[in-house]
């Protein structure tokens, strides 16, 4: 009887560790290279930005895309149309007749919110932890990213930024500012292609 | 009230003596006192239009010409952007420099307080409409789609104070809208080997000693910072820009002419003492030679109030032709001890020879550019003088027994050569009317039409600056529009008249924008109808609570706003001296210049970066939308077009001014000579050396300026005197003709020294003028010699 009680813990543990073992191993590489695989994503955003003093949120929407290896394209069409590229260390801001081109080095504070993004959809590890600390958490299929940024400038604005995705797709980003303000951003599953 | 006294040889010979010492001591007081430039001033036009007044202004004083432009090249961009770094972080101290720009965004905050604290006087949306209740809600509906856009939050503190959006307003306005690359947060150039500072020194264009003394402090503070950083040693500094061309121009203008003056003052003396070989000889010869030098300098100061540094590298040249007079009296001289033969056969000719060149020189003086007048002044008061000591003063200090190596052995070598040199007449006469076919052919090939080439700056330098221009991706301002008012609050209202058309230009996508001062700072008037038009405390909160309506924003929360818009109202309006600090007066003050009389502001139209109207800006265009905008004290310039036409004015002018020397040369040996014959005798061999000398050049592909244009009427002025002794040579019977025919040889050879040394020069002025007479003095010889006629003497042993 104890000899059949120890088996069965015995048997469970193992039954577990077979588990786990079955189970393909979640962590930062893994994931990045999954979402590596995806050269060409296009999908839509809304956007809510809460800003105290505010009675209300502010609303925004549009598509976002990524084309490998390093170019991102957020293109809002509400409520004002703009489009901001990035691409590789170049962005290039365009609202209406107005075309602003800046390196995203000489601006961390605009680096902070976009970079993170970027870095991890091209899979791009060292640009991601050039950035920022990052701690992961949850399982392949639902996971949480957490983004601390590193450069100081930065960090005075963004106190972190939490990505939650399902996959390889990034679904949601909340940015945390040091001031308590805050947006978050829902992105849609990837359009089909 | 004086007798007249009879004149006996020996007083007049005193007389001469005396106005000659008494001439040479007011020259030496004038040069003494005399102002040597080395500036553009020698490029400008002596009676220019206001255009070129304006371009003049510009080229001088202006703003343009305080900016340097500075590269650190040679080392890994990390390494040159610390350098950048360091050497800004010292030269900003340095009360010499007004502005120093390398991409790092010192002072950018500073800049943003000033903007933001004077935002109501300052943003154009501010009117009596804008702070209505339909205005309001309105700029707050803006500004909140502001917050949805992607850079929302970082704009987003702006609200509570700002809600109307003046500040991003602002901030759209002045922000440069393209720059050079940046690298770990410098400027760099666009393949990243380069890094770009851009200092705007605190002396003027003109003061060219201050410019100098910035130029040493940046090289200072260079080597300073370069010996402090490891790894460092391979970098090397660049600098250019209008200052620095004015002080390499002027330096090298200065070390050519010394140079150049230097060498060639030792070739002659050592050919005139292989020929004399008598010391006294060598400085009597010379005695011609600075009193005409002397003369020159004088003249041209007195007429021009300053001497230009080029007229000086010119003065070379006087050396090899001044000295001749001297080779003819002496050669001649010791062959008739008393002089009488000198006074009787050869004055007449010498004499000619001057009249002929002062014909030439003096259709220059008339040169509206005035570089070439100034030239032609010099050289006519130089020979002229050079040849009355000659003629009055020299003879008289020869000692009695005055004697030169006897060159007759020498001369009947020449009268051989002279004889084989006939032969080749056909020849010649055949090359020529060649060299005529070649140049009608390629007419439009000859002349270049670029204002470049009169420039005094060295062919380096000139490439350097291109270099670093293009670097700094700034495009080069082409198109201007200057506004002249009696003041500066004129100045800037004139310039807040044009605005309204130049929006619709821009917003038309005829231009990609404009500079312009009014922008960075507004006229008093235009403050005080801004502040004007902002509304009470009162007004604004019930005509906020009624534009809020519906908004996600209270009234309460734009509190800080009220209370700002409230302190607009009264603060004291921004004077000129209240920018002075920020990073944007140089934008400022690049476009005010204000001179004794009058302030003139400029406005920069920059040319659209694409689309079908890329890199062009339509003119006519412009024109017609600024239209009865435009008068004589609102001028939209064409920098580009008024340097080429100033160009071409001078070329053109050249052109004439040549055939009108050329044309009194031709009237003054008519009337001298009494022969079309004979006229038409000296002038063959001048028509071939100067169709030969340009087609020459032509085939060595050069193509020649107005600086060519004038060597070859120096040609025709310098080859006429050769000329004219083989015509005399001819008429007189041939028994002095070996001592003639050598003397003339040395006189040619002192001249080809003078003016050939000009080729070696780096200055492209100077060397235009040597390669075009050094060769031409040469031919102009030996075409006489070939062309000529055997002379009544040898003509029968002639073939």
């Amino acid at each position: 009887m104890r000899l059949t009680k120890r088996a069965l813990w015995l048997l469970t543990a193992l039954a577990w560790c077979g588990l786990a073992r079955a189970q393909p191993a979640f962590d930062l590489d893994s994931l990045l290279a999954r979402m590596s695989v995806q050269t060409r994503v296009a999908t839509t955003f809304t956007e809510k930005k809460f800003i105290k003093g505010l009675d209300a949120p502010i609303e925004s929407s549009g598509e976002l895309g990524f084309e490998a290896p390093s170019r991102m394209i957020k293109r809002t069409l509400l409520p004002r149309p703009e489009t901001l590229k990035l691409d590789d260390r170049t962005v290039t801001m365009e609202r209406g007749r107005q075309v602003r081109t800046l390196s995203l080095d000489d601006y961390p504070e605009l680096a902070v919110h976009i970079e993170g993004i970027r870095a991890c959809m091209a899979g791009d590890r060292a640009a991601l932890e050039q950035f920022y600390r990052v701690e992961l958490s949850g399982s392949p299929t639902q996971w949480k990213m957490t983004l601390i940024p590193l450069n100081e400038k930065a960090a005075e604005q963004v106190q972190v930024i939490h990505l939650a995705g399902e996959q390889a797709d990034i679904r949601k980003v909340q940015v945390l500012l040091t001031d308590g303000d805050s947006s978050i951003m829902t992105i849609s599953r990837p359009l089909s292609r | 009230m004086m007798k007249p006294i009879p004149m006996t040889p020996s007083r007049r010979i005193w007389l001469a003596r005396g106005i000659w010492l008494l001439g040479l001591l007011l020259c030496a007081l004038v040069v003494w006192r005399t102002e040597f430039r080395a500036d553009f001033s020698a490029f400008l036009p002596r009676h220019p239009t206001p255009d070129q007044q304006i371009l003049a202004e510009q080229l001088q004083d202006g703003a343009g010409a305080r900016v340097l432009l500075v590269g650190i090249e040679g080392s890994e961009p990390r390494v040159l952007a610390d350098l950048s770094k360091r050497m800004a972080t010292a030269l900003r101290q340095d009360p010499m420099i007004r502005q120093l720009q390398n991409g790092e965004t010192v002072g950018f905050e500073a800049d943003q307080a000033l903007l933001f604290s004077a935002r109501y006087l300052l943003s154009p949306q501010v009117t009596a409409e804008h702070f209505t209740a339909a205005g309001l809600r309105r700029a707050i509906q803006a500004s909140l789609d502001e917050l949805a856009s992607s850079t929302g939050l970082l704009t987003k503190d702006l609200l509570a104070r700002d809600p109307t959006g003046e500040m991003l307003a602002l901030l759209e306005q002045l922000l440069p809208g393209s720059g050079p690359r940046m690298l770990h947060g410098h400027w760099f150039s666009a393949r990243g080997e380069r890094t770009l500072l851009l200092i705007e020194t605190r002396a003027t264009g003109s003061e060219m000693d201050a410019q100098g003394q910035t130029i040493a402090r940046i090289r200072a503070a260079f080597a300073q910072v370069q010996q402090a950083m490891p790894g460092a040693a391979s970098a090397r500094l660049l600098i250019s820009g209008p200052g620095v061309f004015a002080v390499a121009s002027r330096d090298t203008i200065h070390s050519e002419a010394t140079r150049l003056s230097l060498i060639s003052t030792v070739l002659i003396l050592g050919l005139l003492f292989a020929i004399y070989r008598s010391i006294t000889a060598l400085f009597l010869g010379m005695l011609p030679v600075l009193t005409g030098a002397l003369a020159g300098i004088a003249a041209v100061s007195l007429g021009f109030g300053m001497v230009h540094g080029m007229t000086l590298g010119f003065g070379t040249t006087l050396i090899g032709e001044a000295v001749d007079y001297a080779i003819y009296l002496f050669v001649q001289r010791s062959g008739a001890p008393d002089g009488q033969d000198f006074m009787q056969r050869f004055w007449p000719t010498i004499r000619l020879g001057v009249l002929t060149s002062v014909c030439g020189f003096a259709a220059l003086t008339l040169s509206g550019f005035m570089g070439l007048a100034q030239l032609g002044l010099y050289s006519i008061a130089g020979l002229v003088s050079a040849a009355l000591v000659t003629r009055w003063v020299l003879p008289h200090l020869l000692p009695r027994n005055f004697q030169v190596r006897d060159v007759t052995p020498l001369g009947l070598r020449l009268l051989r050569a002279v004889h084989i040199l006939r032969r080749g007449r056909n020849a010649l006469l055949a090359l020529t009317a060649a060299g005529v076919l070649l140049l009608g052919l390629r007419q439009a090939d000859l002349w270049n039409h670029e204002l470049g080439a009169l420039s005094p700056v060295p062919l380096s330098t000139q490439a350097l600056d291109t270099q670093l221009r293009s670097d700094m991706a700034a495009p080069d301002v082409r198109h201007l529009l200057v506004l002249r008012a009696p003041d500066v609050q004129a100045a800037l209202q004139r310039c807040e008249a044009l605005l309204p058309a130049l929006d619709r230009l821009v917003a038309a996508g005829q231009l990609a924008g404009f500079v312009a001062p009014c922008r960075y700072l507004p006229s008093l008037a235009t403050q005080a109808a801004r502040q004007q038009a902002l509304p009470d405390a009162a007004t604004l909160r019930r005509n906020l609570g009624s534009a809020l309506q519906g908004l996600p924003v209270s009234t309460a929360f734009l509190a800080p706003f009220l209370a700002d818009i409230e302190a607009a109202r009264t603060r004291p309006l921004l004077q000129p001296a209240d920018v002075q600090s920020a990073s944007f007066s140089s934008a400022l003050n690049a476009s005010l210049t204000q001179t004794a009389t009058h302030v003139s502001a400029l406005i920069q139209l920059r040319a659209p970066t694409r689309g079908p109207q890329a890199h062009t800006i339509d003119i006519d265009r412009v024109r017609h939308e600024l239209g009865p905008l435009l008068d004589e004290q609102t001028v939209l310039l064409d920098l580009m077009g008024a340097s080429s036409s100033l160009y071409h004015q001078y070329l053109d002018q050249a052109l004439l001014l040549s055939a009108i020397g050329l044309a009194a040369i031709v009237l003054l040996l008519a009337l001298q000579l009494r022969s079309v014959q004979r006229v038409g005798a000296v002038f063959l061999p001048l028509v071939a050396a100067v169709v030969l000398v340009a087609s020459g050049l032509h085939l060595a592909g050069v193509r020649m300026n107005l600086l060519h244009l004038v060597g070859l009427l120096l040609t025709v002025a310098v080859g006429s005197n050769y000329a004219l002794f083989f015509d005399t040579l001819d008429e007189a019977g041939g028994d002095s003709s070996p001592q003639t025919l050598a003397s003339l040889l040395f006189a040619n050879l002192t001249t080809v020294t003078g003016f050939g040394l000009l080729a070696f020069s780096d200055v492209p002025v100077m060397k235009s003028i040597g390669v075009t007479v050094g060769p031409g003095a040469i031919a102009a010889l030996l075409f006489s010699a070939v062309l000529s006629r055997p002379s009544r003497h040898d003509r029968p042993t002639a073939p």
